[in-house]
């Protein structure tokens, strides 16, 4: 298996438990944990435009990170990440090995903060949603959701 | 925001350096030192979260159902000694793993540390042939999965990143500013 096989068998399996995870935040939920914290609904909206922005943007070669503000509702969340989700993936499926090899410019706020490989820009952004699915995991339960097996059993569904 | 990270395969092409113009050094990089870059930086990080952890708050957690704050400050500090475990047998048996402990931070530090040391000397040595041998977490006399040891290597690594996640909502919960993970966080800024 090469490299990039080897990533896209990760980033499907990880993106059943991200979907799992994002699928169980009850609607009408603005719950966050502390003031300073992000509401589920906002970390669950920004695992969506990680997606987003990264397949699209190894797709045409830029990167460019921009502020899209979360929808009102947790399903209307829900419904982009799977409206969005196997296309992005074929999207990355589709990449050659010299797009998946070579530097990609990432811009923040119209500053170019890294100009990575694709591989390891990718990498990067799949470890970046995974610990903000981490963060969303602890929310469920105080919003009243259970807590999906993730990389094993949850003390809600054990074994 | 997402930083880059570094990636791992399963192939075994060489990969070579070019020292100079006049010396072409070549110099074997196995698949599993490749990883170190990453792996480095992801330690890192962890360490500051761990360093973090209160001592006297280990048995508070966010829900009745949760994992103690101590526990899980544990379960991270433990978790890079999963991949030197993973590099260097075949199998773990479940019904041999310890339980948990509330300890004070210091020594859950000095806990991670060795396995962060054990790790590394781990990555460093592994051949790719020898990333390919499967590896197969069990239960008793159950065999709950078999993969080869890169892929279980990755996981560990993701998996340590998922609880370490948890952790940082934790430590706001009990009132610890966030130190900066992969971005700024409400509390700090860029490291």
């Amino acid at each position: 298996m090469d490299q990039k096989s080897l990533f896209m068998k990760f980033w499907d399996k990880e993106a059943a438990a991200t979907r799992e995870v994002i699928a169980r935040i009850p609607e009408r939920s603005d719950y966050k944990p502390d003031p300073k914290s992000r509401t589920a609904r906002e970390i669950a909206w920004l695992i969506v435009r990680e997606e987003i922005v990264l397949c699209e943007g190894l797709d045409c070669g830029r990167l460019e990170w921009a502020e899209v503000p979360a929808p009102a509702t947790a399903k209307e969340v829900l419904d982009t990440y799977d409206r969005h989700h196997a296309d992005l993936t074929n999207r990355l499926k589709a990449l050659d090995s010299a797009s998946w090899e070579k530097p990609v410019p990432f811009l923040f706020q119209g500053q170019q903060v890294s100009n990575e490989p694709g591989s390891d820009t990718a990498w990067g952004f799949l470890l970046d949603t995974i610990h903000h699915r981490g963060q969303l995991s602890t929310y469920l339960r105080p919003m009243g959701a259970k807590v999906p097996q993730i990389y094993g059993p949850s003390a809600d569904e054990p074994m | 925001m997402p930083r880059g990270g570094s990636s791992d395969d399963v192939a075994s092409t060489p990969r070579t350096v070019n020292a100079n113009i006049f010396h072409r050094l070549e110099v074997v990089v196995t698949i599993a030192q490749t990883l170190l870059p990453e792996f480095d930086q992801e330690m890192m990080v962890t360490r500051r979260l761990l360093e973090r952890v209160p001592s006297d708050k280990g048995e508070w957690k966010p829900h009745p159902k949760s994992f103690a704050l101590g526990h899980l400050a544990q379960l991270v500090a433990r978790m890079p000694g999963w991949m030197a475990q993973t590099l260097r047998n075949s199998e773990l048996n479940l019904k041999a793993y310890s339980g948990y402990s509330f300890e004070k931070t210091p020594t859950l530090l000095a806990e991670f540390d060795k396995n962060v040391r054990e790790a590394r000397e781990a990555l460093g040595s592994t051949s790719d042939a020898d990333l390919r041998v499967p590896w197969s977490l069990k239960m008793g006399d159950r065999v709950l999965f078999t993969q080869p040891r890169g892929e279980v290597t990755r996981t560990h690594i993701n998996h340590l990143i998922h609880h370490r996640g948890q952790l940082t909502v934790y430590l706001r919960l009990v009132d610890v500013p966030l130190p900066s993970i992969y971005g700024p966080t409400a509390d700090e800024g860029w490291a």
